[in-house]
């Protein structure tokens, strides 16, 4: 059902030999053509055999003004990285069970990889060990598709150790506040300190950075500079 | 939503009529986009209670525009507050940048093919085996856009979070 348009626009991509478009078709709900491309063919820089984000949008306005045709340009998921993670699941579930129930290969570009996983049990990768052993698995068989890990990304990770502007906000809201109430406060809220002395640390930190003060009768409270650089929620 | 899009996938693929495998194979694509659409349309309301009611096709500009440029401001701030070491802020930056980049591109194609199988009957689902084909997108594929919606929209939950935003 190859219609006018389609053809047009077809022969316009042969006139400027451009490959990297998989398939052109009408589009079904609009008057527009849609240019389908994969994922794979996508990169941050063009390259002889790659386009880039910046050139596609070059190429709907330049149909746009030699044919007068509106085009819609469509990203699917490449094939490659499809089967990719398909196989690397598979594995995963294999050789971890119990622990990797899914995951997922983001852009691959470069033959660089970032790998997520979702909903792996936390217990399962407490151990410096087990992250390494997970890993070593990942590359291994990135490898076989001579493409490097760049990072593996879990899906809870570090989520619950306060950062210093989490510690910073709660000081402005219980200011003036104690020490050992401040970490009252995030055991109750499920935050994980790492050592006893931990927060005691991180808040002399911020105390040197002049973000909070520490009053003579021991409590913290919040520095205008403090209060500064916590974001606005509102947007 | 993915359980029911499963279900009318099996549905679809055991009827020996094409014309009731297009119905139920149709139905099985929306509920496949909705288990993705819902996890990010519940992300956003908890990034910032005035972005819940963001309309489908707005959601991937919305997150290519005000969320990451929020994520990098604030980021960027608190580097230069030095409560984030530089390597922290350029990690969280790129982090928010790649599961953005996911999710608005998983949205914007899921979205498109829910509009076919929504209000296109004249475009045919096809059948390979047990999977069902829609303007080149697989049953396959489908299946795993709530897992990767979920994955992504954690990410960036996770990030904001981490950098106090809400």
């Amino acid at each position: 059902m190859e219609s006018l348009k389609t053809k047009k626009v077809l022969d316009y991509l042969a006139e400027k030999r451009i490959a990297f478009v998989a398939a052109v078709r009408q589009s079904p709900n609009s008057d527009a053509v849609l240019l389908i491309v994969h994922e794979d063919s996508i990169s941050e820089i063009a390259t002889a055999e790659k386009t880039s984000r910046r050139q596609l949008t070059y190429l709907k306005n330049s149909i746009a003004r030699e044919l007068g045709l509106i085009v819609e340009i469509h990203i699917s998921r490449g094939k490659v990285q499809e089967d990719l993670e398909a196989g690397l699941t598979a594995l995963l579930k294999h050789r971890f069970p119990d622990v990797v129930q899914d995951c997922f290969i983001s852009s691959f570009e470069n033959g660089l990889a970032d790998v997520w996983f979702g909903g792996v049990s936390k217990e399962a990768v407490t151990t410096d060990k087990s992250r390494r052993d997970l890993k070593e698995a990942v590359s291994e068989y990135l490898k076989l598709f001579s493409a490097k890990l760049r990072q593996l990304h879990f899906a809870d990770d570090e989520a619950k150790v306060p950062t210093p502007i989490t510690i910073l906000k709660t000081i402005k809201v219980l200011a003036p506040v104690h020490l050992h109430e401040l970490e009252a406060n995030f055991r109750a809220a499920n935050a994980i300190l790492p050592s006893a002395s931990w927060l005691r640390g991180k808040l002399d930190l911020l105390r040197k950075q002049g973000l909070i003060l520490w009053r003579q009768d021991g409590q913290y409270v919040i520095t205008s500079s403090g209060l500064g650089i916590i974001p606005h929620s509102k947007t | 939503m993915k359980i029911v899009g499963d279900h009318l996938t099996g549905v679809a693929a055991s009827r020996p009529n094409p014309m009731e495998c297009d119905l139920f194979g149709r139905s099985a694509f929306n509920r496949y986009y909705y288990g993705a659409y819902l996890i990010a349309r519940d992300m956003l309301a908890q990034l910032d209670r005035a972005w819940a009611r963001t309309s489908h096709s707005d959601i991937p500009d919305l997150l290519e525009g005000a969320v990451i440029n929020k994520i990098r401001k604030e980021a960027k701030n608190q580097e230069q507050a030095g409560l984030l070491s530089k390597a922290a802020s350029s990690g969280h930056r790129k982090s928010a940048a790649i599961a953005v980049a996911q999710l608005s591109q998983l949205l914007r194609s899921a979205y498109g093919v829910r509009i076919v199988a929504d209000y296109e009957p004249d475009a045919p689902i096809s059948r390979n085996g047990h999977i069902l084909i829609l303007v080149d997108h697989s049953t396959d594929e489908a299946k795993r856009w709530q897992g990767r919606a979920t994955q992504a929209a954690g990410t960036i939950l996770n990030i904001w979070r981490q950098l106090g935003i809400s």
